[in-house]
């Protein structure tokens, strides 16, 4: 068993010193990038894209940084846990898998947190350029021109802009944006803007000015659930890796030499694995739901 | 357990060449069970399937379980019938019986939390198209877009309102069928809205949008106490089986070191 462990070792020890460092990671992140290319899905990598443009992905450094962390942590965890290498393998690469996951989950949060930013900045400017040029296109092309908004939001701006133009009518740009942006503030926005220009402008300064208020208060508390789901997120990680090593705890009631002879035992295997799962299954489940549910509405 | 498998398949057999009809006892004595019938069944049931559906058939069906269990449960026991097996086989048909219920109540439950959650975006909708239209013809207009259960409710009450009830009663029978905090009162003010003149109608439309707003903010609050709830919950599942199989472990060594 410590044999492959040395072979293991042996292997990246020898390609490491028959390429430059640079090299050898150069080779990882290229056939990682391989496969990603060929499995990931369009709509994931147009969200990629954007999180990388945003300087929000890690760097192959980071990456690199993380599977070791993932691969050092699960081997140790799994070691206490079996005290056979073998096993302690299966869980590093099944850990290790778990990585572009992560990855999928994170790019998605960053991606809508910064979709709701954006809607955000577009509906309060849009508001307040109408004050200054009482049109609804007018203001569409305002806030385009300040550059202010940036892609995808900003081209789909546009769109409606050019849209407007083509058709006549604003029905049909705001349709086009209600259906890609699914917001209660976008629908509400655009329902009063379609009023006012089919149906004529009333005094709207005191409706636009709530309406700013409760995007305000929208926006306020978002960002406070944020930090709030934040702060309890990491608690929750930690907690759940701590949990991992509850083993040790039993280690120690027990004495080592009577928990190697209790993990002879196959029950005792199985429900040693059924731990590890339910932890790793839990902390996943967790992980899902703090990035997935941002809180935009 | 071979007679209990023969059994089965002859009563099948019985029951669809209709030989037998196992829910005929169900049918003579209606009446009797119809006693075991909740006071809030129909209602639970009208609200989650709406008004085609026949409650007397599903509540048979409920007691036809319930029986099918019992007679099971005892056939399995007749070997070392005691008097704690029927007892048991007894209460496995109740919970049988009860269970879809249970789960009518729990959908209902969840129902009006998603009406708490909703009513006050699809108020502010409507307090959108109150800007430029009158009450009546800002409630039909936001049927298209509202969320689908609310869709029932604002047909009946656009009906009842164009058949010329002025009165402030559809209003109410809207709030009574989404039995929600506040929805009476924002019903009420809505109505005072449709009846008010003209000239007051700016100021009336800025104090609903502020109760509005006040009401958004407050389902925004309680959303988000929910997903930190949630992930509480996760926390606790996690500690409870982790911590479950520790202990399980500490005892079987326990076991072994005796």
């Amino acid at each position: 068993m410590e044999f492959i462990l040395i072979l293991i070792i042996a292997i990246f020890v020898v390609l490491y010193r028959q390429n430059t460092g640079a090299v050898t990671y150069k080779f990882i992140v290229d056939k990682v990038g391989e496969a990603y290319e060929k499995f990931a899905p369009y709509s994931f990598k147009k969200i990629r894209e954007k999180v990388k443009a945003l300087g929000m992905e890690y760097t192959p450094q980071q990456y690199t940084a993380q599977i070791l962390l993932f691969a050092g942590a699960s081997f140790v965890v799994s070691y206490l846990y079996f005290y056979n290498i073998i096993t302690s393998i299966v869980y590093v690469i099944i850990a290790i898998a778990v990585i572009p996951y992560l990855a999928y989950l994170r790019c998605k949060r960053v991606y809508s947190e910064f979709i709701f930013e954006q809607i955000q900045v577009y509906t309060t400017n849009t508001i307040m350029e109408f004050a200054t040029t009482d049109s609804f296109v007018k203001a569409l092309e305002g806030v385009y021109s300040s550059g202010v908004l940036e892609d995808p939001i900003a081209s789909d701006v546009k769109e409606m802009i050019n849209m407007a133009y083509a058709n006549g009518s604003i029905k049909e740009s705001i349709d086009y944006m209600n259906k890609k942006y699914d917001y209660h503030i976008v629908h509400n926005m655009h329902q009063l803007f379609l009023q006012i220009t089919q149906e004529g402008a009333l005094d709207t300064k005191d409706t636009l000015d709530a309406m700013l208020v409760d995007i305000d208060m929208l926006v306020e508390g978002v960002y406070r659930d944020r930090i709030d789901r934040s702060s309890f997120h990491k608690s929750f990680v930690q907690y759940g890796v701590l949990l991992y090593l509850m083993v040790m705890l039993i280690q120690y009631l027990l004495g080592i030499d009577s928990y190697l002879k209790l993990i002879d035992q196959v029950v005792v295997q199985v429900i040693l694995h059924l731990i590890i799962l339910a932890n790793s299954y839990f902390l996943l489940n967790g992980e899902k739901y703090y990035n997935e549910n941002v809180g935009a509405e | 357990m071979e007679i209990l498998l023969v059994g089965v398949i002859l009563l099948y057999i019985l029951q669809k060449n209709k030989k037998i009809n196992s829910e005929r006892f169900i049918k003579d004595n209606g009446n009797y069970f119809r006693k075991l019938k909740e006071e809030d069944y129909e209602f639970l049931l009208r609200s989650k399937y709406g008004d085609d559906v026949d409650p007397d058939l599903l509540f048979d069906k409920r007691l036809r379980n319930a029986f099918i269990i019992i007679v099971v449960l005892i056939f399995l026991f007749i070997t070392q019938l005691k008097f704690l097996n029927i007892v048991a086989a007894f209460v496995a048909g109740y919970a049988v019986f009860k269970s879809p219920y249970r789960s009518l109540k729990a959908f209902y439950k969840k129902n009006l939390h998603q009406i708490n959650l909703q009513l006050p975006y699809f108020l502010k909708t409507l307090e959108v198209l109150a800007q430029h239209y009158t009450i009546p013809v800002a409630l039909s207009k936001s049927i298209d877009n509202a969320p689908t259960i609310f869709k029932a409710g604002l047909t009946e009450l656009v009906e009842k309102i164009n058949q010329g009830d002025s009165s402030v009663e559809p209003y109410m029978d809207f709030a009574k069928k989404y039995p929600v905090n506040d929805s009476m009162r924002m019903m009420r003010l809505l109505y005072r809205l449709g009846i008010g003149s003209q000239d007051n109608k700016h100021e009336q439309l800025i104090m609903f949008s502020k109760s509005v707003s006040a009401l958004q903010n407050k389902a925004r609050d309680t959303r988000y106490k929910e997903r930190l709830q949630t992930m509480e919950n996760k926390t606790m599942a996690m500690l409870g089986v982790v911590g479950g199989g520790a202990m399980l472990l500490l005892l079987l060594s326990m076991i072994q070191s005796f």
